[in-house]
Parts: structure tokens; sequence; C-alpha cells
């Protein structure tokens, strides 16, 4: 679908491409189309896959499929991939608020554990509770299959245009660079 | 942008008769609902023109004070009161800068374990329209009378 736009338009920046919408293209296509545009290799990792997107409110809905080496030798999933996955969901959240416009970063997180994370089908509603031009205020909640309340976490963060994104991509791969010459 | 906090009259009494603070009297704290089945709490704060920083808005400090004690009531309402909750660690957003005028704050019980309860608070602007501050907070619940025997109170 990009590249159709591109032939028709001509040129078109990174973050146009984005913001260029479709009547039947919904925010869970855009969230894809974005997605499939920049990547997201963790999410896959932790076994996430998004149900639903909500613009409108800043509300996103992920369910996780946490793989059996995610388990501490207690038999519950280990702290910080729980982390991982809040991290995640309140980040799409607030990405989903910006009408896919901005990535986060994530400047810090706290989690709450409230219960073990002992089950395989997990599902996690992201809410981001503000989205300022220079830091944005994101929440995620994860579930179990009863509906059961794990784990909570909010994160600041601060909100990465598009075209930035790839420039920070540049930068870190030219310091990885450098310390491999070291 | 408030939701209404279904109030025990019984129940609130019952807290005013046990609860006496110092540090919620400064924070011209008054309990306007407390909601046992739901571990919900409702509570006005009164800050004073000393709690502002240089630019006029309240400090963060007083905001967290003030969340502290909203979430340990919220989860106080849970046990019915019959325990207190000493924070045992607390972290707030500051998402929009607090004006000095009364302030409402909605209490949450996350999780109420015999050892652990996780709470949250949020506060907002008296009309409700403004969500400034969020807080989410770890706590030991403790009987009331230990407690009290511990501050070297009469049971």
């Amino acid at each position: 679908m990009s590249e159709q736009i591109r032939d028709e338009g001509g040129f078109v920046g990174e973050q146009e491409l984005a913001l260029l919408t479709h009547e039947e293209e919904t925010a869970l296509d855009r969230y894809h189309r974005v997605t499939a545009d920049l990547g997201n290799p963790i999410l896959g990792h932790l076994g996430g896959e998004a149900l639903e997107m909500d613009e409108e409110a800043g509300e996103c809905l992920i369910a996780f499929a946490p793989r059996d080496e995610f388990f501490n030798p207690f038999g519950s999933v280990q702290g910080g991939v729980v982390a991982g996955m809040l991290d995640s969901t309140a980040a799409i959240a607030a990405v989903a608020k910006s009408r896919f416009t901005v990535i986060t970063q994530t400047l810090e997180l706290k989690t709450s554990y409230v219960m073990p994370v002992v089950v395989h089908s997990l599902k996690a509603r992201g809410r981001c509770i503000r989205l300022g031009r220079s830091v944005i205020f994101s929440e995620a909640d994860l579930f179990d299959d009863k509906g059961r309340l794990l784990a909570r976490a909010s994160m600041t963060g601060r909100p990465v245009p598009l075209d930035e994104v790839r420039a920070l991509k540049r930068r870190a791969d030219d310091l990885k660079r450098k310390i491999a010459q070291r | 942008m408030i939701e209404e906090v279904r109030g025990d009259c019984a129940l609130l009494a019952r807290f005013r008769n046990v609860f006496s603070s110092p540090a919620f009297d400064l924070l011209g704290g008054e309990v306007l609902a407390m909601d046992g089945e739901e571990g919900r709490s409702k509570i006005r704060f009164r800050p004073r023109p000393e709690f502002c920083n240089p630019l006029g808005f309240v400090q963060g400090g007083f905001l967290t004070a003030m969340l502290d004690s909203t979430a340990a009531i919220a989860a106080i309402a849970l046990t019915g009161v019959t325990r207190f909750m000493p924070t045992i660690e607390i972290k707030t957003s500051f998402i929009a800068p607090a004006p000095c005028e009364p302030l409402v704050g909605i209490g949450q019980c996350l999780h109420l374990g015999r050892r652990t309860a996780f709470l949250e608070g949020a506060l907002y602007t008296q009309k409700g329209e403004q969500l400034l501050a969020h807080a989410t907070a770890t706590a030991r619940p403790m009987p009331i009378e230990r407690v009290r025997r511990f501050a070297g109170l009469s049971p």
C-alpha cells in the first residue's frame, strides 16, 4: 500500500506517509502499517499481538503469550519480562493516541507486581494519560484469562517523531561501530 | 472525569473515630467518601500557600503526600477499617501543575493481600476537569491495634 502512495503522489516524507489515512483503514490497520515499516521485533518475541487500538481514547489491548523460557525457577514469568510487556503496551497506547505520528522512548518505568504471572494467556490494556509535546505519561495493566489484575506499570516517556526514528537508529548503529573499533 | 465513589457512612464514622493524623490535617484533608466493597476513597484537600513552589503551584512532595493518604484510605476502607496501611513504596507522575486551590483525590486499592497491598491514587482539580497527578504505592497492611501499640498510643 505504501508503494502505491509513493507512485501516485511522487515523493512522500515518512511522517506524511504515516499521516495519510484511508477511509477504510482502521486504527489497527494503521498500527500494522507503521509497525511493518519501522519493525518492532521485541513485541513478537514476547508473544504480543495487537487486538484493539483506540486513537481517540489513547488505549490499546495487546494479547501476550509468554514462552516457557520467560519463567523463573519458581514457575512464574520473570519480573523483567512482565515489565517489558507493560512497557510495550503503554508505549503503543501513546503511539495510538498520537495517531501514529510519534513513537515513544521510555525514560522511566515502574511496575507493581500484584500477583504472580503463571499462565500463558495474557492480555494487557494500555492507556495514555497524557501525550505532551515533550513528555508522555502512560499506563498499562496485565490481566490473566479470567480478567484478574496481575501487574500494573506506569511509564514516563518522550515522543519521537517518526522521521527522527531513523536518525536515532543511524546514531545507535554509529555508536555500535565506534565501540566495536575500540 | 472523576468517577463517583459510593459512600458508606458507618465506615466513614468508624474511620474518623480511629484515624487522627496531624499530617493529613496539615494538608487540609477531609474524607468525603469511603467505599468498603470496592476499596475506594474520595478526599478533598485544601493546600496552603506555604505548599507552593516559586511558580505558585503546589510542590510535588505535597501532592505525593496527598496521593499517599488518598490511596491508603481506599485500602483501609477495603479492610473495613480494621487495618492501617503504612506505605513502603510510592511513585508519582506529575501530569499537570497543581493550582493552590481545593483538590480532589480518588483512591483505589488494586489488591489487598495479607502482607502486601497495591494501591493507587489520582489527584484532580476540584471540579474534576483536569488530572494533575497520579501515584501507585505498595503498603504493608497492619492491624490498627498493633499500629497504635507501636506508636505508643493506647489501643
